[in-house]
């Protein structure tokens, strides 16, 4: 019973940790992003790497995870800071495609469908005292902790201020000299790189990945997990991924047959999605009313 | 060999094509990033393998059937959820959620009817023309959309259906000021988008199968059809659509079936950056 609440724990930080960090892009930046499941994925490779090639420890796995994540969201996010809206959704989904189709299809690499298999939680000294699914949640809960409190942080710094700004009135801030762009950018390379905390939970924690964990479903479902909570306050992405976890233990409790719940999961979700999108809307994403 | 490659392309072009100006049609006029479309895509391929296959309708019967309710699927889309969101004056974001959140609805929906399996459709000849080693169903079927396109090509340019979108597209406060009827227009929008998405679902379900996940990749190229066509005319997608089919084709003729997708892709992030507004760009003055 305890490794069943540990298990579903576990999995809700990560969720956290991803729905936290991509809050930042909806909510500052005001851009849905549906590759987010694709940063996910690759964290997940290069983490796989890290632990089973090279046989690294927990803090330089992070960081090599992390400035890998952070470089290539800013390759990603010089040409589509530029597009608006739409555009950008479809420049997202299509690095979210490229890099499904890359890891599916690199077979000497990553393994193609096969997925990678064997990657270890490094060793600390205590795991050995208690079991390795309460070592790991003590630490998913130190590094959801650290990620919230830097975010929290961060809003009230002046990089927060200026991405406040950022989000009422654009216009004016290029008027007094601030590159806009710039601050996108960092938002976007700020929100992939801390998905790579998650990554590397979710693979040491799995220890076998597949490209199937990284497809454009997931990217839906973490941003799913950030619109549940209304996006305005970071709590709220906390809560959507804590409903999009807990929400298929609940159903299999009441005992729905597997084959229906998966469905009826999604569907509540959908309808979720729809009644927040109508009694919030606009608000969900900072748009002023004319 | 070569003339089936061929064949291909044309056939996958032909559906990318269609697909995207039932899309841009709804896309244009109403702003709205109707991923939704491609659940429709993946209800009219269902629907169909339900008339033919399981109740044994007659093939034409079964297609009416799928096209009907497909497009009174998708006029139940707008005016359920579209138009009340509309008429709260939500943005391009928050439709754009709740047409993810309806493609998710659908696309469930109909796991639970027909469960998660693929699913095949008996063939059979339609039509047999013994020429060149041709698959004849399929040469029918690209005839098929050919007339499809011409149809819509007719209806669109001969009537006075697309000027009343492009004024929708512009500025749509002021086409309902000068008295046309916007809601009237939506209506029939989405029931000529749906009609066509289904006869192109149906039938593309019965050449190869259908499952749930046909719907998304399908509306995706149709979407890139559109931005490397061109979003403005009605010329733009089609000929972004026979220009993805082609570059499938070649993909998989020269590369490899596993590196279409990536190819593709590529080339869309090339048009994003140096040509966004695509092979046929639309002329519009600055104000």
């Amino acid at each position: 019973m305890l490794n069943y609440i540990l298990n579903i724990g576990n999995f809700a930080l990560i969720y956290i940790i991803l729905a936290v960090s991509s809050h930042l892009l909806v909510r500052v930046a005001n851009q849905i992003s549906l590759g987010q499941a694709a940063f996910f994925g690759l964290g997940a490779y290069i983490t796989a790497l890290c632990t089973v090639v090279l046989d690294l420890p927990l803090i330089p796995s992070l960081i090599i995870v992390m400035t890998i994540n952070g470089l290539l969201a800013y390759l990603i996010a010089i040409p589509s800071v530029k597009l608006k809206g739409d555009y950008f959704v479809i420049a997202t989904l299509a690095f979210q495609f490229i890099v499904y189709s890359v890891l599916y299809n690199w077979k000497s690499v990553t393994g193609g469908s096969d997925g990678i298999s064997g990657i270890t939680f490094p060793n600390i000294f205590f795991a050995k005292i208690v079991s390795e699914q309460f070592v790991f949640f003590i630490i998913n809960i130190i590094l959801t902790i650290i990620l919230m409190f830097l975010f929290f942080k961060l809003q009230y710094s002046m990089f927060g201020k200026i991405l406040k700004a950022l989000q009422d009135d654009e216009i004016s801030l290029l008027a007094v000299g601030r590159d806009t762009k710039k601050f996108k950018i960092s938002v976007f390379v700020i929100s992939s790189a801390f998905i790579g905390w998650a990554s590397y939970l979710y693979a040491t924690y799995m220890t076998y990945i597949d490209p199937n964990s990284f497809n454009i479903h997931e990217s839906i479902f973490i941003l799913i997990a950030v619109l549940l909570g209304g996006t305005e306050k970071m709590r709220g992405a906390v809560l959507g991924a804590l409903f999009m976890v807990l929400l298929p233990e609940i159903l299999r409790f009441i005992q729905i047959p597997d084959m229906i719940a998966a469905a009826l999961n999604q569907i509540i979700l959908g309808v979720l999605l729809l009644v927040i999108v109508f009694f919030r809307g606009n608000r969900m994403f900072s748009i002023k009313e004319e | 060999m070569l003339i089936n490659y061929l064949l291909n392309a044309l056939i996958n072009g032909s559906i990318i094509a269609i697909l995207a100006v039932g899309f841009a049609m709804v896309y244009n006029t109403t702003r709205i990033f109707h991923i939704a479309y491609a659940a429709l895509y993946t209800l009219s391929g269902y629907l169909f393998y339900q008339f033919f296959e399981i109740t044994g309708l007659p093939f034409v019967i079964a297609l009416l059937l799928s096209v009907l309710l497909t497009s009174a699927v998708s006029l139940g889309c707008d005016i359920l959820i579209y138009r009340p969101l509309v008429k709260k004056n939500m943005k391009s974001h928050p439709l754009m959620i709740a047409s993810i959140g309806l493609l998710i609805i659908i696309n469930n929906i109909i796991v639970l009817i027909w469960g998660n399996s693929p699913k095949i459709i008996s063939q059979f000849e339609l039509l047999n023309i013994g020429i060149l080693g041709i698959d004849s169903n399929r040469l029918l079927f690209f005839i098929f959309y050919l007339i499809i396109l011409s149809i819509m090509y007719i209806i669109l340019k001969k009537s006075h259906f697309e000027i009343v979108m492009r004024s929708m597209r512009d500025n749509i406060n002021l086409t309902s000021v000068l008295g046309l009827n916007v809601f009237s227009y939506r209506t029939r929008i989405f029931i000529f988008s749906g009609i066509i998405v289904a006869a192109v679902g149906s039938l593309h379900s019965f050449d190869v199968g259908v499952n749930t996940g046909v719907g998304l990749p399908v509306f995706i190229y149709a979407f890139i059809a559109l931005i490397i066509g061109g979003i403005g005319k009605f010329e733009g997608p089609i000929l972004g659509g026979f220009f993805i089919g082609f570059l499938q084709t070649m993909a998989e003729y020269f590369l490899s079936s596993q590196w279409v997708v990536l190819t593709i892709f590529v080339v869309l992030l090339i048009f994003l950056l140096y040509l966004p507004s695509g092979i046929i760009p639309e002329k519009r003055r600055e104000l």
